[in-house]
């Protein structure tokens, strides 16, 4: 059983029922116009923040206690981010640039040309219409590629700095793969503009039970919005449509005609007052038509006109998603950040405080004397290298909804170099400092690239400067460090006797 | 004793002046600029001829709305050419600072991450660097030159020239991808056999181009070949060096550039470019009363960088070798359009803003560009020849191209 010292449980229950709680309350309940009121954005932000901690742990995991400087971990963190990202591209439903059903980029790279057996979407990419296999990547796939690197540099015995540089040039390598146009994630672009997470707002929202009579209903044209749905209907799609039905394929018609439907609902609005002359709307949604709403508004709108216009016909799918952008989603996004973050502490802790953690943190301090004493050190290391990745894959897939981008620079080696600065800004072979530092230090530079545009540079430099020099704890250490000073300024002490005094980098600085 | 008096009078009504100055209405602009990282080589230009803009229209009196004269006053981040950070950078400008109007953005992706932003925010974003196209957001307006306004025109005029065979050669990223596909779509058109072009990409910061210029020494060894490049940034010194070492020139194999302007130049040797082509919807070296007067004021703005009438301190201009190019004129043009629409619509509220904005007319440094309904603008092309000054001469001009993000509207689908 894992003990906290009463300090730091005091803290962190602290800091969990105010990140936790007395935030997104203060989101979603405080008016907006009051003192007290959380914007979203700020929330959002801070979101962020918390997914970089995530990432940050893990790095400490390595750095700090296992002594594996990795200058790589970005790149799981990315992908991570890329998996929950193209199931995201997945549930566009038609609101891209084009109004398709694949990405955009898939279009504009002509996709279509070149699978055209899956209408566009390379074959990797279809599983990922499911969250869940998106989830379950987001953790295989980082641990996947740590496991294989890994299990190769750790039997090599590759080791300090020279792992150090390994893990730079892998992350470079796949960034530079990734910008790759050819290799179907979207190039240097990566992937953005992501409308639904969770569930599928499927793309056939509109259920049609008897697609034979609607057909008849839409060419008959009895009321302004069937002529107007059938005409928008392409001329290759009605005669498709005509010659399903009479092969009497009911079901490939069904789908052809929802596909169709779904197209024009999401292509522009629907609502025209002399098209609806004859349907009747309830009071509400003339309310929310007066509001003309925009992108997944208007499309839950349409659609709600189609049942309204074509009661016996059309039966709408209930939408699953969620609305990426929605203030509800991106308050649950952020909880979710920091639950993450407090798993992620709570296991690190409970691992560092086991036996493992004990042996972990002798391979820091003399590998070579574990190793003689029978332990497969590499074995260990690499457990704790793929355990690193899958935090960071983790941190990743939380990371993307919230910033609503990936691409291939979070993989550029300047990201990770960051990553390992944040931990030692904080402190590194504890477990606080490194949230410290990410939070700090991202918090920062958020406010001076916006208040001190020109040169906040200097000022976040100075500091990565000034604590390398003379805080080689970090901030966490600061406390201790003042006592060290206290006590060699203040007479009567031992402060002859260096050994209590003097603040002893830990040896794997040299590393 | 009476100097004494007279002086402090004079301290007091320049400190009243002061205060009035500092209490007359503003408005608040961002500028959304990356002013480090790689990007902040190109779009620091940017930053200061929008600064520059905003004195020059705070001088004049600023924005007239309702009978009230409202200055401009800017708010300058720094995206840092990270591109999960201008997306947060452009929803603090929006929501925390609330901006009127966003001037910023030099790559498409950065565009591309913003652009979730403006449209939840209903913003206002005005992206003035030359792009591929096929995007049209009603939250941007797009005062770049749209493909069919920096890439057609040059190839109509190698075909003019007699040039029958295409290598397109560019960077692979969205921009140089897309253009080369509307070219390829475009050749073909002008019956130009597949077997003639040649369509190559490398990747950013590409360094050892001997084996594709050796390529290209042989596809132009019949002569009457061309290249159209789309090569960014600092990969085109090792090109252009290795070119010119293969005994390429201008005369045997021109190259036509779409991404080097004059502001490029400063950090590129252009005398192994010197013959060689670029398009654009504005020159420096354009002789115009107003072209003139719009260079000088903005050399010597950046010895005294200053934005008039609000509390604004300008740091980080550079005043050495600086120029004027495309994407800074177009920054300007973005700037003086938004402010006529804000004085015809009477309001800075974006939707009203964004419908004054169509059919807006602005008479440039060289000549009128016109706001259209599709958000691009009617502007004059100009192909240019490099001179080793890094300046370039004007060979050609087509009057008043209209700016079409989408291909299937100019090449049919």
């Amino acid at each position: 059983m894992m003990q906290l010292p009463k300090h730091e449980l005091l803290l962190v229950s602290l800091s969990v029922l105010i990140g936790l709680v007395v935030l997104p309350c203060l989101n979603a309940f405080a008016p907006p116009d009051s003192a007290l009121h959380v914007s979203t954005f700020t929330l959002s932000l801070y979101g962020k923040y918390l997914t970089y901690a995530v990432l940050a742990l893990g790095v400490n995991l390595l750095w700090g206690y296992t002594g594996l400087l990795s200058l790589g971990q970005c790149l799981f963190f990315s992908l991570g981010g890329y998996c929950l990202g193209m199931s995201m591209m997945m549930n566009i439903s038609g609101l891209g640039q084009y109004h398709e059903a694949i990405p955009d980029f898939m279009v504009f790279l002509e996709f279509p040309v070149r699978f055209p057996e899956t209408a566009g979407l390379p074959p990797h990419w279809i599983p990922f219409k499911h969250f869940w296999f998106a989830a379950l990547m987001v953790v295989l796939v980082p641990a996947g590629v740590a496991c294989l690197f890994g299990w190769l540099a750790f039997r090599s015995r590759i080791k300090g700095v020279y792992f150090s540089i390994l893990s730079q040039a892998l992350t470079y390598a796949a960034c530079l793969m990734f910008f790759r146009n050819d290799f179907t994630f979207g190039g240097n672009n990566g992937l953005t503009d992501f409308k639904f997470l969770l569930g599928t707002p499927s793309l056939q929202p509109c259920e049609i039970p008897n697609p034979a009579s609607f057909i008849a209903e839409l060419k008959e044209g009895k009321d302004d919005v069937s002529r107007f749905l059938w005409s928008q209907v392409t001329p290759a799609s009605q005669k498709g449509l005509s010659d399903l039905l009479i092969a009497g394929k009911t079901a490939s018609a069904e789908a052809l005609l929802a596909g169709e439907i779904n197209r024009i609902l999401a292509s522009g609005t629907l609502y025209d007052e002399r098209r609806f002359s004859a349907v009747a709307l309830p009071p509400d949604i003339k309310l929310l038509l007066g509001q003309n709403p925009r992108d997944t508004g208007m499309l839950k709108l349409n659609r709600v006109l189609m049942e309204l216009a074509f009661p016996h016909q059309v039966v709408k799918k209930a939408f699953t998603g969620y609305v990426v952008n929605d203030p509800p989603t991106k308050r649950a996004l952020y909880v979710c950040s920091g639950l993450l973050l407090l798993l992620t502490y709570l296991f690190c802790r409970w691992l560092t405080s086991t036996k493992f953690g004990l042996i972990q943190r002798a391979v820091r301090d003399s590998e070579n004397r574990v190793l003689f004493s029978g332990y497969a050190t590499a074995n260990f290391k690499l457990f704790v290298f793929v355990i690193a990745a899958v935090i960071a894959g983790l941190g990743g897939a939380l990371f993307v909804p919230q910033v609503g981008i990936i691409n291939p620079s979070e993989m550029g080696a300047d990201k990770s170099i960051e990553a390992v600065i944040w931990v030692a800004v904080g402190g590194r072979g504890n477990l606080l400092g490194p949230i410290l530092g990410a939070i700090g230090v991202n918090s920062l530079k958020s406010y001076a690239t916006h208040s001190f545009a020109e040169q906040w540079p200097y000022i976040l430099g100075g500091l990565f400067v000034f604590v390398t020099l003379f805080m080689p704890k970090g901030l966490i250490g600061l406390p201790q460090q003042f006592r060290g000073l206290w006590r060699k300024v203040r007479p009567g002490t031992d402060a002859n006797n260096p050994s209590t005094v003097e603040i002893k980098p830990e040896n794997t600085l040299s590393q | 004793m009476k100097t004494r008096l007279n002086k402090f009078f004079a301290t007091s009504a320049a400190l009243g002046l002061a205060c009035v100055a500092i209490t007359a209405e503003t408005v608040k602009v961002g500028i959304l600029h990356s002013l480090s990282g790689t990007m902040a080589i190109s779009e620091t230009s940017l930053k200061d001829v929008l600064l520059f803009t905003f004195d020059e229209i705070n001088k004049t009196g600023g924005i007239k709305v309702g009978g009230k004269s409202v200055l401009i006053e800017p708010v300058v981040v720094d995206p840092a050419s990270n591109w999960p950070l201008f997306a947060e950078k452009a929803e603090q400008l929006l929501v925390k600072d609330k901006v009127a109007v966003v001037f910023g953005c030099w790559t498409s992706v950065s565009r591309k991450s913003c652009l979730p932003v403006f449209e939840k925010e209903n913003g206002l974003l005005f992206y003035p660097v030359q792009y591929e196209g096929e995007e049209l957001s009603k939250n941007i307006f797009y005062t770049a030159e749209a493909v069919n306004q920096q890439a057609i025109p040059p190839v109509d005029y190698m075909l003019a020239d007699g040039k029958k065979k295409f290598y397109l050669l560019g960077s692979d990223y969205v921009y140089p991808r897309t253009t080369n596909k509307i070219l390829k779509k475009y050749l073909k058109m002008k019956g130009i056999p597949d077997s003639d072009i040649e369509e190559i990409y490398t990747p950013f910061g590409h360094t050892d181009y001997q084996t594709i210029v050796a390529a290209i020494k042989s596809f132009s060894a019949g002569g009457k070949a061309c290249i159209i490049s789309t090569l960014n940034g600092d990969t085109n010194v090792p090109f252009f060096k290795e070119f010119a070492n293969a005994g390429l020139t201008s005369e045997n194999c021109p190259v036509v550039s779409f991404s080097i302007s004059e502001d490029e130049f400063r950090g590129l040797p252009a005398k192994q470019l010197v013959g060689h082509l670029g398009c654009w919807t504005y020159f420096m070296s354009i002789k115009t009363p107003e072209n003139t007067k719009f260079v000088k004021d903005f050399l010597d703005w950046v010895k005294a960088p200053k934005v008039t009438g609000v509390d604004y301190n300008v740091y980080g201009v550079d005043p050495n070798n600086r120029v004027t190019c495309s994407p800074m004129n177009l920054s300007r043009m973005g700037v003086y359009l938004w402010k006529q629409a804000v004085e015809k619509a009477g309001s800075f509220e974006v939707d009203k803003v964004r419908i004054a904005l169509i059919g807006q007319k602005v008479k440039g440094p060289v000549g009128e560009v016109v706001m259209q309904a599709n958000h691009h603008l009617v502007n004059n092309v100009f192909i240019g020849e490099t001179l080793a000054s890094g300046q370039f001469k004007v060979i050609k001009t087509f009057n008043a191209v209209a700016g079409e993000p989408f291909s299937d509207k100019f090449l049919g689908k």
